[in-house]
């Protein structure tokens, strides 16, 4: 029976501290966002607001439809791809290939755009191949061919990691259940891991689904030209030339309006509350048949996902790499992204961790409607554009004085809001498994506050933790978010190094710094894979 | 131990990137807004730095942002707060907009020794470098280069270019002023034609280059100036400027000083500084444009066999600020369909 939010304070104190932490974290949340928005708002009230928003339906269409497409087909490659990587648990380059899998989105787009059109583009080596053999076809990606090769190339890794992040978390005893029934792989399918991806599809493809609205560099340079116009694009203009942050926040208000009517049409995820240990050893032996069908599907994937990032990886083999990382704008840079990945993937995680745990409070005391919205609002996060805020915020710092001497804190609080909405999605099944789990234990044994924490939950909550952190780190580190606005020749990150680059003429350099981002990227989520093994080994 | 010595380590960077924000008001220090490829390490802005500091006793401090349009959005920002006396970086096309903030102040300079085409000349920017836009081709795939705008519409559409975004970058505005200047009315019909040759539509000008220089596209909008980057950094003759015989579209490069900087000796002293031969010999190789002043030593040989434009268009600045959102408007419908 549902408890209002009153009775469960007064009658469970622990879900009544969840309940106030995580609602005091989405508030300050709430806060930071409306103030980014209310200041630049207020700021257009007394300028007055930009004309011209003409042209803002079509684009406005094609924002939601390329999303849509872009997360449709992300999950139709990404689902049979995770069951594979679940019925084949052991192979030689899984931990590798997951790693590489977190890749992509910790990359910045026109590195990921230059490693894709080396394959499919005009010039590129299936173009090549084709030519090779006789056929004068050239592929034409510019267009929404290209915009959903990009999106699905970033997403369709993600959502196979946060699906798996879900398997794992089905409870030993199902598995034995199932091995004892002799179930055959549908049999499995249907009856425990279907159930594990009804929970976690929606809340993955809401974050699939704003990610590709709120693209942009890939929009413009794979879409082929203006009729390929989304939102994004007008709020940016907007955040450019036309310097009209008003503007710019009022298409952010549509953009979000936009995204969230397709949040809430998003079938609920049906929380399930499993309790129980749960292993990553499996009760059964995949069939022939399963295990060549799942062989084709990781390799498919593979082969999508590691050719570009080859692709890349050799633009930058190339280049004088003793002179590059010799530089001290190089190691400038590096710590910089460093520290900045450290800052907010802190927060992003510990701010996810809260709002998880009020989720489960509020879903375990029969309100799954309100944890559903409350993840939800978390995902609305992605929806809104970095530059925004932290324009945003500037017009607020100004009235201090000395709005860039916090520039650091903008650009690591922006890219831990941004990163926030991933860590919560890595972390809430197990989260929910484990309170579930040991929340009775704990309080027969008197555990409370920071002793049950250390005690109770870090040692089972370390790896998702971890995990969340890392991946929160990669992105964190891969993006240029506020950087440039707040730039200076003192904040220089990997990043804008790789830009800088670029825009004067050092392809070559640019190459090199993108392979060790990449590397840097894999070398640290294999990191978070390990530490997981490690803990059920 | 280990990783007590790396989270101190990780604690002094996070502390150095603070503390290296808290600035600290000095007289002895002139602070100078620019774009980031100025003072990268391989742009002008080090050898800059070091030549002025050099006769002032003084320190130059420069402060980057992603690119000119940037620059002035964030001075628009920070209003009369800004710490800078010095803003280095706008083109014509913006100096309209810059001079309505209201927050620049007149150099009182005699520039008639700088030789810009077209004899630039205003009252508070002053100009330190221009080149004109041009349409760069691969030689090595484009053998019969189009010699007019008429030729590059009339071309078979097999040959592609790659361009940037009006709404979002210079060289995308600059090339729509450019087909305005050549086409005038029938701007829109030029588009429409030129529409099957455009691979893509970029934000800005390092992606359309690096789509460029991967061999995606045959073409791409950039500066007559970018074949000589290619000769002399990497010896190679391979990418190359085409001339047009209507004329070439003409940026301009130019700095002011701030109502700030007014009260600052040192900012007269770097205006002067700046179209002086010390400072204008760093610019063609550093930068890849043409110096507006005198250098002391003539230029790399290299840079006498770039396109000599025929004839050179530049609207006024105010023109500019006031058809800018009409023309890109008619440049997105032609272009769109």
């Amino acid at each position: 029976m549902a408890k209002s939010l009153g009775q469960i304070i007064r009658s469970k104190r622990l879900d009544g501290t969840r309940l106030a932490v995580g609602f005091l974290v989405l508030s300050v949340i709430g806060a930071l966002v409306a103030s980014a928005i209310g200041a630049t708002l207020v700021s257009g009230l007394a300028t007055g607001f930009g004309s011209g928003f003409a042209g803002i339906f079509p684009a406005a269409f094609f924002t939601l439809e390329q999303a849509a497409l872009s997360t449709l087909l992300s999950a139709a490659f990404a689902v049979p791809v995770a069951l594979a990587l679940e019925s084949l648990p052991r192979f030689a380059g899984r931990r590798a290939l997951l790693a590489l899998f977190a890749v992509p989105l910790a990359l910045p787009a026109i590195a990921v755009v230059l490693g894709l059109v080396t394959l499919y583009g005009r010039n590129g080596l299936i173009a090549d191949g084709l030519a090779m053999a006789g056929l004068s076809l050239r592929p034409d990606i510019y267009g929404l061919t290209g915009i959903l090769i990009a999106h699905v190339f970033f997403n369709m890794p993600l959502t196979v990691r946060l699906l798996l992040k879900a398997f794992e978390e089905v409870p030993q005893e199902q598995w034995k259940l199932a091995e004892s029934l002799g179930f055959g792989a549908c049999s499995r399918i249907r009856h425990i891991l279907w159930p594990v991806m009804r929970q976690s599809l929606p809340g993955t493809g809401g974050l699939v689904f704003l990610l590709c609205a709120g693209s942009y560099t890939i929009i413009l340079v794979l879409g082929g030209g203006p009729s390929t116009t989304t939102l994004q694009v007008a709020i940016q203009q907007a955040l450019s030339f036309d310097f009209d942050p008003a503007k710019a926040s009022l298409l952010t208000l549509a953009q979000l309006a936009l995204t969230g009517l397709v949040l809430a049409v998003i079938p609920k995820g049906q929380s399930l509350f499993q309790t129980g240990g749960v292993s990553a050893r499996r009760f059964h032996q995949a069939q022939a048949g399963e295990r060549a069908l799942s062989a084709v599907a990781i390799a498919t994937a593979a082969l999508f996902v590691l050719s570009p990032l080859l692709a890349i990886a050799w633009a930058g083999v190339n280049a004088d790499h003793d002179r590059i990382i010799g530089s001290s704008l190089f190691g400038q840079a590096m710590t910089t992204s460093l520290a900045i990945a450290a800052g907010s993937a802190s927060l992003a995680t510990v701010g996810a961790y809260a709002i998880a745990a009020m989720r489960y409070a509020l879903g375990s005391n029969g309100h799954q409607d309100w944890a559903d919205a409350a993840g939800k609002l978390t995902t609305a996060l992605l929806g809104i554009p970095a530059l925004l805020l932290g324009v945003g915020w500037f017009v607020l710092l100004a009235m201090t004085g000395r709005p860039f001497a916090l520039a650091p804190l903008m650009i690591i609080l922006a890219n831990a809001l941004m990163a926030l909405p991933f860590a919560l999605q890595m972390m809430s099944t197990a989260v929910n498994r484990h309170f579930a789990t040991d929340d009775r234990l704990s309080a027969a044994l008197g555990l409370k506050g920071w002793s049950r924490f250390t005690i109770v939950d870090w040692p089972v909550l370390r790896a998702p933790l971890a995990g969340a952190f890392l991946f929160a780190a990669a992105l964190s580190f891969g993006d240029l978010g506020v950087v440039t606005l707040y730039g200076s020749d003192r904040i220089v990150t990997l990043p804008s190094l790789i830009y800088q680059n670029l825009g004067s003429y050092r392809s070559n350099d640019a190459g090199a710094l993108v392979l060790y981002l990449t590397l840097l990227t894999g070398a640290l989520t294999l990191l978070g894979t390990r530490s997981r093994s490690d803990e059920r080994a | 131990m280990r990783s007590n010595i790396r989270r101190s380590k990780l604690l002094l960077s996070v502390t150095a990137l603070f503390s290296a924000f808290a600035s600290f008001a000095n007289a002895e220090t002139l602070t100078v807004y620019t774009y980031e490829s100025f003072t990268s390490e391989w742009g002008p802005g080090p050898k800059v730095k070091a030549a002025f500091e050099r006769d002032c006793a003084c320190t130059l401090e420069f402060v980057g942002v992603t690119d000119g349009v940037a620059l002035l959005n964030r001075l628009k920002l920070e209003q009369a707060d800004t710490k800078a006396d010095i803003v280095l970086g706008l083109d014509t096309n913006l100096t309209e907009d810059a001079k309505a903030t209201g927050l620049f102040a007149p150099h009182g300079m005699d520039l008639s020794g700088l030789a810009v085409p077209g004899g630039f000349m205003d009252d508070i920017f002053v100009p330190y470098d221009f080149a004109h836009f041009a349409v760069v081709y691969d030689s090595d795939k484009v053998k019969n280069p189009p010699k007019s705008f008429a030729e590059l519409i009339a071309a078979n559409p097999d040959q592609k270019i790659v361009i940037e975004d009006p709404r979002t970058s210079t060289p995308g505005l600059g090339l729509v002023l450019w087909v305005k200047s050549i086409y005038g009315d029938k701007a829109a019909d030029a588009w429409t034609k030129l529409a099957p040759k455009v691979l893509t539509v970029t934000p800005g000008w390092s992606e359309a280059y690096s789509l460029f220089t991967k061999g995606e596209a045959e073409m791409v909008l950039s500066y007559t100036t970018s074949p000589a980057y290619h000769m002399i950094a990497e010896n190679s003759e391979r990418y190359q400027a085409a001339a047009f015989k209507e004329g070439h579209y003409l940026q301009i490069e130019v700095a002011a000083k701030t109502v700030k900087g007014k009260d600052n000796p040192l900012s007269d002293k770097f205006l002067a500084f700046m179209v002086s031969p010390v400072f204008q010999d760093i610019i063609p190789e550093n930068n890849w444009m043409f110096p507006a002043g005198k250098t002391s030593t003539p230029l790399n040989p290299v840079f006498d066999k770039m396109v000599k434009p025929a004839k050179t268009f530049l609207y006024s600045a105010a023109e500019v600020s006031a058809n800018r959102k009409a023309w890109i408007d008619e440049w997105q419908k032609a272009l769109g369909k």
